[in-house]
């Protein structure tokens, strides 16, 4: 599916955060250096890439709910990055979160129904009783729960389940975008496809971008337009078809299963390719910082990409 | 029992005594391990799987109620004494269990935690156990393992703390290890080490019982599958023929779950556990369901697999 001529719903351009710890905070941490990421209306984005690769950091700048150290923030194209409190209310109803550990999502001393509805309540959205009742049980069909889990806690229900309450929950304000950060990387193989085939159903229905979080790729592949491989805070390749033809060499390092050492993120990499330690193809010109180039389709940042004729 | 089986388990029956009602958890389950095999338990949540593996140990709570019996090397576990247990747990039964992080005592350093069975299992001493365990941390790729010996398990990452739970569990060379969910919550580059290392275990010679629902690392590691749905075993059978040809309805929808296979999910939801469960335990999911499905069935021989469907042959028509 190309999305070519289609608007982008959020970009993020030259996006960096630097955490810092320790003693006058010394110890710094390079989570996401130098990004530039476009997703657009309708489309779904698989960000891919080992722990502490940066992804969720990456997922959270975008939704604002971390604040970059570096970049700008466009959502629609209008520039986010310094609305604060009150401003962002209008843009927190339109992107939406859907967690990793849903259990941990919800409050254990409330009924789904409280938890399900508490968006309308923050966003002044609420109806009369009957009003809300309504749109309670809709969530709830479209998602594929019996309408009597409403009156459940969360401990009553199953990982599955809960995660189907955490999208309701999700869809409740009619987002446009919507972060998906593993969302089923707890889940048993049959109730993983179920919420994947539930979310790409509501995506079709509702013309919702997701922001996929994953560190499958086979998974990826299958349900994404286009794979985005983060490498040591660094997009470093992203494009379609990925996972059958890798370009990028750590990208053919994680297809092919090849074990390399992970990159030291205390060290910033301005100057140099951040794969050169590990790159089997490194020469003395990877000793400077490849820019984003697109190459066959792809962008990617290699001075050296593999390319398949 | 026969000879080059080392561990026969014969109508294990695990329950739990709720108010009012009676789970059981594992139901009626004959299963054999072959010696040297790696043998992958699958299902999903709630299937048994974990209390399978916990009743071979004996570490399930006094609270369920065990019957039938689990022979290890001619001896029935279920009827040792707790000292005699104690030296088989540990020492020539290991168990990883699902959380690293929950596993280790996090105020303990990890080159006393590794070095452990062997002090209690051999007669080595602390110094002795602990240079043994520097080298089990180096075989395990935590490396300089003298500095990572030192560390605390806060210091370690997740694939570090699965890897240095390896390490422990491995230390006394058990004959069988049992693992409960490996590669849960561990990023698919982790993953590589852990199939890594299960495959070198294998080649050491040790029995491996893996409780796991990722297929993927399954078809990595395992000889042969034992599919588990509500307390009973559905199919036993090799992990090509699993992948290739599943018998059971439930094992072609697991198979069709997986996203190379088209991401189709099986329709439906498990049945409670707690209600009284009658003929196939599948039923009310399965679209070949009949008459005959309400009454009891038992795990068949269908070549030189075994399978609990008397309508295995239109499988493929299920779903």
């Amino acid at each position: 599916m190309t999305m070519s001529g289609v608007s982008s719903i959020i970009t993020g351009t030259g996006l960096g955060k630097t955490y810092q710890s320790g003693f006058f905070s010394h110890q710094k941490t390079f989570a996401v250096q130098d990004v530039d990421i476009e997703i657009k209306t309708g489309e779904t984005y698989a960000l891919v890439g080992e722990s502490g690769s940066g992804k969720t950091t990456l997922g959270k700048i975008l939704l604002k709910l971390i604040s970059p150290t570096s970049g700008r923030i466009f959502y629609h194209n209008e520039d986010i990055t310094d609305l604060q409190g009150p401003e962002l209310i209008p843009i927190r109803r339109k992107m939406q979160i859907i967690p990793q550990h849903p259990e941990d999502a919800f409050n254990p001393r409330w009924r789904l129904s409280r938890s399900i509805m508490e968006p309308f309540l923050i966003h002044g959205q609420a109806r009369e009783n009957g009003g809300l009742k309504n749109v309670l049980l809709e969530l709830l069909a479209e998602t594929g729960l019996n309408p009597d889990y409403a009156e459940r806690y969360p401990h009553q229900l199953s990982g599955g389940e809960l995660q189907r309450a955490a999208i309701a929950r999700a869809l409740a304000l009619k987002p446009d975008f919507i972060l998906c950060d593993e969302p089923t990387s707890m889940l048993d193989v049959s109730v993983q496809a179920a919420i994947i085939q539930l979310l790409l159903s509501l995506q079709k229905r509702s013309t919702i971008s997701l922001l996929f979080i994953t560190h499958d790729l086979k998974l990826a592949d299958h349900i994404a337009d286009r794979v985005g491989v983060m490498y040591n805070g660094h997009i470093i390749e992203e494009g379609s078809g990925i996972l059958k033809s890798p370009m990028h060499p750590y990208s053919q390092s994680i297809v092919r299963g090849h074990k390399h050492q992970r990159p030291d993120q205390s060290i910033p990499s301005h100057e140099s390719c951040p794969f050169v330690l590990q790159c089997p193809n490194k020469t003395e010109k990877c000793q400077t910082i490849p820019s984003v180039t697109d190459c066959s389709g792809r962008k990617i940042r290699c001075h050296h990409p593999f390319k398949y004729d | 029992m026969k000879m080059n089986n080392i561990i026969e388990i014969s109508d294990l029956t695990v329950s739990f005594k709720g108010e009012g009602y009676l789970l059981t958890a594992v139901d009626n389950l004959s299963l054999s391990v072959i010696h040297g095999e790696t043998l992958a338990i699958i299902g999903e949540s709630g299937s048994g799987k974990s209390v399978l593996g916990l009743a071979i140990l004996r570490l399930l709570p006094d609270t369920a109620a065990i019957s039938g019996s689990i022979i290890f090397q001619t001896q029935d576990i279920l009827t040792l004494s707790e000292g005699m247990m104690e030296k088989i747990r540990g020492g020539k039964i290991a168990w990883i269990p699902q959380n690293p992080k929950l596993g280790f005592n996090p105020s303990m350093k990890i080159w006393k935690q590794v070095s452990e069975p062997i002090v209690l299992h051999t007669d080595s001493s602390w110094s002795e156990a602990k240079k043994q365990a520097i080298r089990l941390l180096r075989q395990y790729s935590i490396v300089p393992p003298e500095k990572w010996a030192e560390e605390y398990p806060v210091a370690y990452s997740g694939g570090m703390l699965q890897r240095a739970m390896l390490a422990m569990g491995t230390s006394t060379i058990p004959s069988v290890l049992i693992a409960d969910e490996p590669t849960k919550g561990i990023d698919a580059i982790n993953k590589k080490d852990v199939i890594e290392m299960f495959n070198t275990q294998k080649e050491r010679g040790i029995t491996q019982i893996i409780i796991t629902h990722d297929l993927d690392f399954a078809s990595e590691v395992a000889d042969r599958i034992a599919v588990m749905y509500c307390g009973q075993i559905v199919e036993l059978t090799s992990v090509e023929r699993f992948f290739t040809t599943p018998l059971h309805p439930y094992s072609v929808g697991l198979v069709n779950s997986l996203p190379q296979r088209g991401l189709s999910p099986i329709p439906g939801t498990s049945p409670a556990m707690h209600e009284k469960q009658a003929g196939c335990r599948f039923k009310s999911r399965c679209s070949l369901c009949s008459r005959i499905c309400s009454e009891e069935i038992p795990l068949f021989p269908v070549g030189y697999d075994n399978v609990r469907c008397i309508q295995y042959h239109n499988r493929n028509r299920a779903w």
